[in-house]
């Protein structure tokens, strides 16, 4: 992003007509499904809301007023900090930092495992690690609601086993979200990870431990920094979606555990029916997950220099 | 039981991959002994069991039966990351997220040596193969050669005892290869360290080092100097792989202890030196450097083909019998006979030219 703009200038003076024309079903596309919407959304955020949906024509910073100042259930008290859509932010960065360690923990090894078999092995075991995705988001989320309830089979198991005496509250806790986004973007995490460790030159491990590094440090000081942008790919494809996530906080985590995904999707589907305010939702989403990848980009750049 | 000459004493070494039937045999109880301050190369075509050999010594393998001792100690027990020996490898492997600097300084640093040491090592060892400009530079900004060089200097930063160096110069160009051989040798004379230098090129081998050992099928099929190597190989695989040679089916005539008389090609007696049993056939190799073109020679032989290879001519001759003959004439000015592919001539071969063959 912000490392490639310094060659940008060479780049430029390759433009010939005829590659602009080439570039134009992609521009097409982006303009239409991904810069329209997003300009919908932002002139939404300054709308005012309809009854039960829609939007009234006028502009109206009322949006962002609601998502950070308290001004009582009248709207005439002076304004206070209102937490709980903040609140909201911070559990939904919270979960999706979270989620990303822990598919970051169980994803690495894997992707390392998968990336060290024979090469007509990895084959397979890619194919299992992307089995999940035959199936609905939806439909396996729903099924991780039935494992872990009550008196699901995680549970009858654990009792089976004399690990507990009663069953173990799962559903509609933190855990449960937790568990539902780990499940769900694990794969991110794998894929990424796995095709930079692949294309890792094992003679470098070897290099390292010619020049007398042990293997823990073989691994701190060379094979994590070559695999970075690998490792870096997958957090990123993990942290992001889980910070949007409704699916999982919506059906596992109850009414308690929202994330921003569930609130915006609140505002337009459900019951708050206030669409410019999930325009507003989902501005600062946007903006929050932008700022991110630029400190991302621009600490990229300058290990580059 | 060791001479305390000896850097690195290979002593019965054999390495099985796989097992049942799939397991194949590498090293096939090799033993050898590599001198202190020695430039030793192993030698031999792709498969030979030279890089094996070579990274048995490194650690990466572990020998099936034997031994592998430096300065008298036994090796096996220890992983690669505690022996005292670096290798400069084949493609080179410099950590491509670290300067050149950072390269040269790894080991140091994983021996624990204080930052001013280091500082000065890696200018010296960046000093020593000409890259000092380049210390700040990332591999990839480097040319094959550049990369050697630091390859070289990266290995040699920590003083290890034996340097090993697996195909050092097979990815670079010609000329490039050419200046490189030299510039290791004057490394490796400047340092004084123990080198292990593994290729399939005989011009190296020959070139650069002290002793060779040429290996073929996991076996260790001569040691010795390269002018001995060259001249006296014992052979029909030594004598074949170095050099040009023409290989005859020969019957040993006579035997006396110091010399033989041969017969090859039915009708050609020679004296020749090595050792086969009387009344037995034996194979004997005669370089086409010492066999003389002329026109009042023993044997006559008529000229099937030359080429003109610059310093050399190089001309296929035909025997009465129908063998062919390889022979290789200097071209002095003025100072042999030429001649034309077609054209009748008679053959010479030089005393003590040659050789019988152990198989």
């Amino acid at each position: 992003m912000a490392a490639q703009a310094p060659s940008s200038g060479s780049a430029a003076t390759t433009f010939a007509p005829a590659r602009i024309w080439l570039m134009m079903p992609s521009w097409a596309i982006i303009g239409f499904f991904l810069l329209l919407p997003v300009l919908l959304m932002l002139v939404y955020s300054f709308l005012t809301k309809e009854f039960r949906g829609g939007v009234v024509w006028e502009f109206s910073l009322a949006s962002y007023d609601k998502f950070f100042f308290d001004r009582g259930l009248f709207g005439d008290e002076p304004p206070q900090i209102q937490w709980t859509y903040i609140s909201i932010f911070w559990r939904s960065t919270w979960q999706a930092g979270l989620a990303t360690f822990f598919c970051l923990l169980v994803g690495f090894p894997t992707a390392w495992f998968i990336a060290t078999r024979p090469a007509r092995t990895r084959a397979i075991w890619l194919f299992m690690v992307t089995i999940p995705y035959w199936v609905n988001l939806l439909i396996r989320t729903v099924s991780m609601k039935f494992l872990i309830r009550d008196n699901g089979p995680l549970n009858e198991l654990f009792l089976a086993m004399g690990l507990i005496d009663s069953p173990i509250t799962m559903i509609n806790t933190n855990f449960a979200v937790q568990l539902g986004l780990f499940y769900s973007y694990l794969p991110f995490m794998v894929l990424p990870i796995y095709a930079s460790v692949e294309r890792y030159n094992f003679a470098l491990s070897e290099a390292a431990a010619d020049l007398y590094a042990s293997r823990w440090v073989t691994m701190r000081r060379i094979v994590l920094p070559v695999v970075q942008p690998g490792i870096i790919a997958g957090c990123i494809l993990v942290f992001v979606p889980s910070l949007g996530a409704f699916l999982a906080p919506d059906l596992l985590g109850g009414a308690k555990n929202w994330m921003i995904g569930s609130l915006i999707e609140d505002q337009f589907k459900g019951a708050a029916g206030n669409w410019p305010f999930g325009a507003a939702v989902a501005m600062v989403l946007l903006s929050l997950v932008l700022i991110v990848l630029m400190l991302y980009a621009r600490s990229q750049s300058r290990g580059a220099r | 039981m060791l001479s305390p000459s000896s850097a690195i004493e290979i002593v019965g070494v054999d390495k099985i991959y796989g097992s049942g039937p799939t397991a194949a045999l590498a090293l096939d109880n090799v033993s050898l002994q590599v001198l202190n301050n020695e430039f030793f190369t192993l030698l031999g075509p792709s498969g030979c069991g030279k890089t094996t050999l070579l990274r048995i010594m490194a650690g990466f393998e572990t020998v099936t039966n034997g031994d592998v001792m430096l300065y008298g100690e036994k090796l096996a027990h220890l992983p690669p990351d505690k022996r005292p020996i670096n290798t400069v490898f084949q493609n080179y492997a410099l950590f491509p997220h670290l300067s050149v600097a950072e390269n040269v300084a790894f080991g140091l640093q994983m021996l624990g040596r204080d930052t001013a040491q280091i500082n000065k090592r890696v200018d010296d060892m960046l000093a020593l193969v000409q890259m000092s400009a380049m210390a700040k530079r990332k591999p990839s900004e480097l040319s094959g050669g550049q990369q050697q060089r630091v390859a070289l200097a990266r290995a040699l930063a920590p003083a290890p005892k034996v340097l090993l160096l697996d195909e050092p110069l097979s990815a670079l160009d010609l000329k490039l290869r050419q200046k490189m051989r030299s510039e290791l040798k004057q490394i490796q004379k400047e340092t004084g360290i123990t080198f292990i230098f593994v290729t399939h090129d005989q011009e190296e081998a020959l070139s650069m080092s002290d002793r060779i050992a040429v290996m073929s099928a996991g076996k260790v099929q001569q040691v010795g100097q390269p002018k001995e190597i060259y001249d006296a190989p014992k052979t029909r695989f030594v004598a074949d792989f170095i050099g040009e040679t023409n290989l005859f089916e020969a019957d040993v005539i006579s035997n006396n202890g110091s010399g033989l008389r041969v017969r090859v090609s039915d009708a050609i007696e020679l004296s020749a030196d090595g050792d086969a049993p009387e009344g037995r056939k034996a194979f004997v190799s005669i370089r086409p450097e010492h066999i003389e073109l002329c026109s009042d020679g023993d044997v006559p032989c008529t000229i099937d083909e030359l080429v003109y290879l610059g310093t050399d001519t190089q001309y296929v001759v035909r025997l009465k019998d129908g063998a062919t003959v390889l022979v290789r004439a200097q071209n002095a000015h003025g100072a042999r006979q030429t001649f034309a592919a077609g054209q009748a001539a008679t053959l010479r071969v030089q005393d003590g030219a040659a050789r019988v063959l152990a198989d």
